[in-house]
């Protein structure tokens, strides 16, 4: 049988320990014995204290109740000596002794007693409860004389009369009543003239007393905490106990004198006399044993008197309630013997067991290290079957990989960090023209030639800190030279430090070569590109010039509609308005010639019927001074004739100005002239005189009428501006002329104005070209009139212009190819 | 001669009354309509205590709340409370009046101890009796006049008090049940004098020594010997028991009709005796057969 070597170790092991088990337990067991000594000492000492504590409660305890008791029943007395002293019940007893009969007044005295008695009973509360069951007066002789009813258990026999009769001698006093023992009787004197007279008596429950003072409450079974103390009152040498039927007070028997360790005994007062009846001396500690509850218990006693009354207080503690008062020393030996017994006790089974726990202690041990082994070739097993494991998941992954870099077509390689091969795909083994078994093991030296070999070992080189991409051109075995994308790359063991590099190597030839063909694409196409902003530019620019022209015919054609509708608007007016000056200047003519030939019939007419008709028409010609309407009539109608003919000619202006139209149709440059200078008059009756040297000869020419006035009117507006500028404050000269040059009409427009500056005489035609300020010029009259009249008419405009001496536009329009 | 022109002013006097009182009307019909009764009183006693409440206070109240009016307490003195009522300044002479004037109505119904003496009768209508009353002689306790011995017979008890009166000075007030003419005090050779002050105030006057003697009706003597105990004596009565109630106008039976159905009602119910045993608890002992009494 196999047998564990530490089975000999393990006995060697519980021969020690037990040896050691015994010193530990000797000093064990003297620290034990140590230590329950001084707890039974603290305890002995604790006890004593507590016990005299004990006491001393119990006896503050009753002396407070006592004094409670006291003053109340003191209060008690107070309240009937204040009846019976009081002026009501004196009235009464007064109007009687005077002779008032109860016929006539001495029952309203009496009923006054009554009310101050309901009063009283209503006002004197002890805990809202009314403290005087029933209050009576009584005269001399024991008769009822007023009384309050509220109590029938308070009745007063006549057997008790002396004990009232008793206090008579004092103010006041607290009677027992034998044949009612449940209350006691609070009793005054009243007194008159030296005599008594009646007393005032008031029944008190002693129940509220126990209740309220000695805090005992009654329940069914009697009062609580019956069975741990209770006390008793003792009036004349008896002790009235609350609870007669449970326990007999007089069956108490004196055991001892309740000494304690310490020899104290409690003393009230002076007096430790016996009562006679009861045999409870007063002012100390007595233990009593009698029945309770048909069982005998022991007492503790403590009876005190009340001050100046012979009523005293027992306080009756039942003896097995207080663990504290059992004497400390019996209870210090029995807690030694204890704790030696139980000390021995301890050691005999501990010697005993103790070979048993050392056989016990082997075989626990052999079994936890059988346990450990069986743990430990369950670990193995599953290590090994883990490994196996690893084993054939690397050996899956390196196939995987390997088919991984042969199915790729660039050269993947991987080299440790001497730069030897430690293997390679498919490609770079066609590459070589090598297996990878035959690369492995080898340098670039001896797997190249010694140019291509210095050049993959100089990239190795620089590569073993970083990841490097470059491009190669390498040479084939088969002589075909490629470029390659090479990227090396470091690897690193699992702590970091490099192992060697990875080298891919990407066949990028044609790439390249297509790469190159599309930056030359690019090139061709980045010039087409420059030449076509180019164009699209100097289209837009045309669009604009274009749009800006047609918007400003437009704008034109819409004033010449304008135009031409007002003028037929004005014209009809004018022509009545001027046929109407006319007929009214002829007539007033021919009224004239009346107003005189009326002056001439006053110095005819012979009839004096007629005088004062007459010398009225001639007093009414004088108030509105015909004189002076003869002389200025004419002259206002011909005024006003000259106006209507003056809105005639502008109304023709404007008809003839705006008459323009899709066609070219034979115009009068001369009255085109003037009538472009009536409509635009405002633009330079301000500035400018005008002076016409119009050539009345000149041939009609055909053209676009509205297009050439237009013309001649931007050329008037910029003579008149160019005046304006030299003369602000003053008038120029424009001089318009006309002649026929050859085959065209020419029309001159000359100013004095302030000339065109040499640098921009060549900008002058151009569109949006103005030197005027901004809002005052757009920059398209000049432009518009070089359009219309050398692409419309095939004619010419230019210029002669001096800087401070003035500028001449020249206009040619070809009558023959108009007359065409 | 003398006796026929007083019975003419005497008929005069009651037509005189009776007549504009009937116009005034002021009857059941009337007070329900103007939706308040007026209470004429006069603090005295326990019956109107002056800190508004008292017996007739209390009677009154419960009476309003029975015809469904506001109740409003008039207060006014004992020398015009019957003007007060009638509308008629009266003057009472022994048991007759006489009418001196008008005076303006300012209440409806009397309740405050209005004791029924047949002056007043002849200008009043008068409730059930309400309280009982008897007019008793009092002095201080000092007095050198001491009680009578009670004979068991009334008449020889009046007698009694009476003969101790003579040359003694006697306070009384005139227009109340207190005048002492009413109780022939001068016959018997006691000077008389009308008290100028409130009823109330009688008791302590004679303490004062204002007077030898006074005379005070039963409750008024009753709450005199509770409130001033020891300190006044009850020497006998000078008057037969006597009866108290509620004045109405004579023009107003109505109401006096419905007063008294209501009297007869919180009779039995005991709410009166509960009031009387509240304000008077002593006038059970004198007077018990009153309140053992039944009303119809």
């Amino acid at each position: 049988m196999y047998k564990l070597p530490f089975y000999t170790s393990a006995n060697q092991i519980v021969k020690k320990r037990g040896k050691w088990q015994r010193i530990s337990f000797f000093v064990a067991a003297i620290l034990l014995v140590v230590f329950v000594g001084s707890l039974l000492g603290s305890n002995y000492f604790t006890l004593l204290h507590q016990k005299k504590m004990v006491l001393d409660r119990i006896n503050t305890n009753l002396n407070g109740r006592v004094e409670a008791v006291s003053y109340f029943l003191d209060e008690r007395q107070n309240d009937a000596a204040k009846v019976a002293t009081g002026k009501i019940v004196g009235a009464y007893f007064s109007n009687k002794a005077l002779g008032m009969s109860m016929a006539y007044g001495l029952k309203g005295s009496l009923n006054n007693v009554v009310n101050q008695f309901k009063h009283l009973t209503k006002t004197t509360l002890l805990k809202g409860k009314p403290i005087y069951k029933r209050v009576v007066l009584f005269d001399i002789d024991g008769n009822v004389l007023a009384e309050t009813k509220s109590c029938t258990q308070c009745q007063f026999k006549k057997n008790n009369w002396k004990k009232i009769e008793q206090v008579s001698h004092m103010a006041s006093g607290i009677v027992f009543d034998d044949n009612n023992p449940e209350h006691i009787m609070v009793v005054a004197t009243v007194g008159k003239l030296g005599e008594t007279v009646g007393f005032v008596v008031g029944w008190v429950n002693l129940n509220d007393i126990y209740e309220q003072f000695l805090c005992l409450q009654k329940h069914s079974s009697g009062y609580a905490n019956l069975a741990m103390n209770f006390i008793a009152l003792e009036v004349d040498e008896k002790i009235i106990s609350p609870y007669p039927d449970i326990i007999d007070i007089s069956s108490l028997h004196k055991r001892r004198i309740f000494n304690g360790s310490s020899g104290h005994v409690y003393r009230n007062s002076d007096s430790d006399e016996f009562s006679h009846k009861i045999h409870i001396p007063t002012g100390g500690f007595f233990v009593f044993e009698g029945d309770i509850a048909g069982k005998k218990e022991e007492f503790l006693v403590l009876r005190l008197m009340f001050p100046n009354r012979d009523i005293s207080l027992i306080q009756f503690v039942k003896l097995s309630s207080i663990i504290d008062l059992k004497s400390p020393k019996n209870l210090l030996i029995l807690m030694l013997i204890i704790s030696f017994g139980v000390l021995a006790v301890v050691y005999f089974t501990i010697q005993r067991n103790i070979k048993n726990h050392v056989l016990i202690a082997r075989l626990d041990e052999a079994a936890i290290k059988q346990q450990e082994i069986i743990k430990a070739n369950e670990s193995l097993r599953k290590e090994v079957e883990q490994r196996k494991e690893t084993e054939k998941t690397l050996t899956d992954k390196r196939a995987l990989l390997q088919s991984l870099f042969d199915s790729i077509p660039d050269l993947i390689f991987y080299k440790n960090i001497d730069s030897i091969y430690l293997g390679c795909n498919k490609t770079f083994e066609d590459f070589t023209g090598k297996t990878e078994k035959n690369i492995i093991g080898l340098s670039d030296y001896e797997l190249f030639d010694s140019e291509t070999a210095e050049l993959f070992s100089e990239y190795g080189s620089k590569m073993f800190a970083i990841t490097c991409r470059n491009e190669e051109w390498v040479v084939y075995p088969d002589g075909a030279k490629v470029l390659l994308d090479m990227l090396k790359t470091p690897y690193y063991s699992p702590d970091g430090e490099i192992l060697g590099f990875i080298g891919i190597g990407r066949d990028i030839t044609d790439r390249k070569k297509m790469e190159v063909e599309l930056r030359n694409a690019k090139e061709g196409l980045s010039i087409s590109n420059e030449s076509l902003e180019k164009k699209v530019q100097e289209r837009t620019q045309e669009l604009q010039e274009a749009y800006s022209q047609l918007s400003m015919q437009e704008k034109m054609a819409s004033i010449g509609q304008l135009s031409a509708g007002i003028a037929h608007e004005i014209n009809t007016p004018a022509q009545f308005v001027g046929d109407n000056l006319r007929f009214i200047h002829k007539t007033f003519a021919d009224m004239i010639n009346i107003i005189k030939q009326v002056e001439k019939l006053q110095n005819i007419s012979s009839q004096k019927e007629y005088q004062p008709i007459i010398k009225e028409i001639l007093d009414t010609l004088n108030v509105i001074d015909i004189e002076y309407l003869i002389e200025e009539t004419p002259l206002a109608t011909e005024q006003a004739l000259d106006g209507v003919k003056r809105i005639s000619k502008i109304v023709k202006a404007m008809r003839v100005f705006s008459a323009g139209n899709e066609e070219k149709t034979s115009l009068d440059i001369n009255e085109a002239i003037r009538s472009t200078l009536v409509v635009c008059k405002n633009e330079w009756k301000y500035n400018a005189k005008i002076v016409m040297e119009l050539d009345e000869n000149l041939p009609h020419v055909f053209c676009y009428s509205g297009e050439f006035n237009q013309v001649i009117l931007n050329l008037i507006v910029n003579a008149t501006y160019a005046v304006k500028e030299r003369y602000p404050s003053g008038l120029g000269q424009i001089t318009i002329s006309t002649k026929k040059d050859k085959n065209s009409a020419e029309i001159r427009i000359e100013d004095n104005g302030i000339g065109i500056p040499e640098k921009i005489r060549n900008r002058i035609f151009d569109p949006f070209f103005t030197t005027k300020k901004v809002g005052k010029g757009t920059g398209q009259g000049l432009h518009i009139a070089y359009s219309i009249i050398v692409e419309k008419h095939n004619g010419s405009i230019t210029f002669e212009s001096e800087e401070g001496v003035g500028t001449t536009f020249i206009v040619r329009i070809p009558i023959k190819d108009s007359e065409t | 001669m003398k006796k026929q022109l007083f019975f003419i002013s005497f008929v005069l006097a009651i037509f005189s009354i009776a007549i504009p009182s009937a116009m005034a009307s002021g009857d059941l019909a009337d007070i329900k309509e103007k939706g308040v009764l007026r209470h004429l009183g006069v603090p005295y006693a326990n019956f109107i205590t002056g800190s508004g409440d008292g017996l007739s206070v209390e009677v009154m109240q419960l009476f309003s709340k029975r015809i469904g009016v506001k109740y409003e307490y008039v207060k006014t003195s004992w020398g015009t409370v019957i003007n007060d009522l009638v509308g008629k300044k009266i003057k009472s002479i022994g048991e007759d009046v006489k009418i001196l004037g008008e005076t303006p109505i300012r209440g409806d119904v009397i309740n405050n101890g209005l004791t029924i003496l047949p002056w007043r009768q002849k200008v009043v209508d008068y409730s059930i009796p309400t309280f009982p009353s008897q007019v008793w002689l009092i002095t201080r306790a000092d007095s050198i006049l001491k009680p009578i011995k009670p004979s068991g017979d009334i008449n020889r008890d009046i007698k009694s008090v009476k003969a101790m009166l003579s040359g003694k000075t006697v306070l009384g007030k005139v227009g109340t049940c207190l005048d002492p003419a009413l109780y022939h005090l001068e016959e018997v050779g006691a000077k008389t004098a009308s008290f100028g002050g409130n009823l109330n105030d009688l008791a302590p006057a004679i303490i004062s020594n204002a007077a030898d003697a006074a005379i005070l009706d039963v409750p008024d003597a009753l709450v005199a010997l509770e409130k001033w105990s020891g300190q006044i004596l009850v020497l006998g009565p000078v008057s037969k028991p006597q009866m108290m109630g509620v004045g109405f106008r004579k023009s107003s039976p109505n109401l006096r009709k419905e007063f008294n159905r209501f009297l007869s009602e919180i009779w039995k119910n005991g709410t009166y005796i509960k009031l009387v045993k509240k304000y008077y608890p002593a006038v059970f002992d004198y007077y018990p057969e009153f309140f053992q009494r039944e009303l119809n």
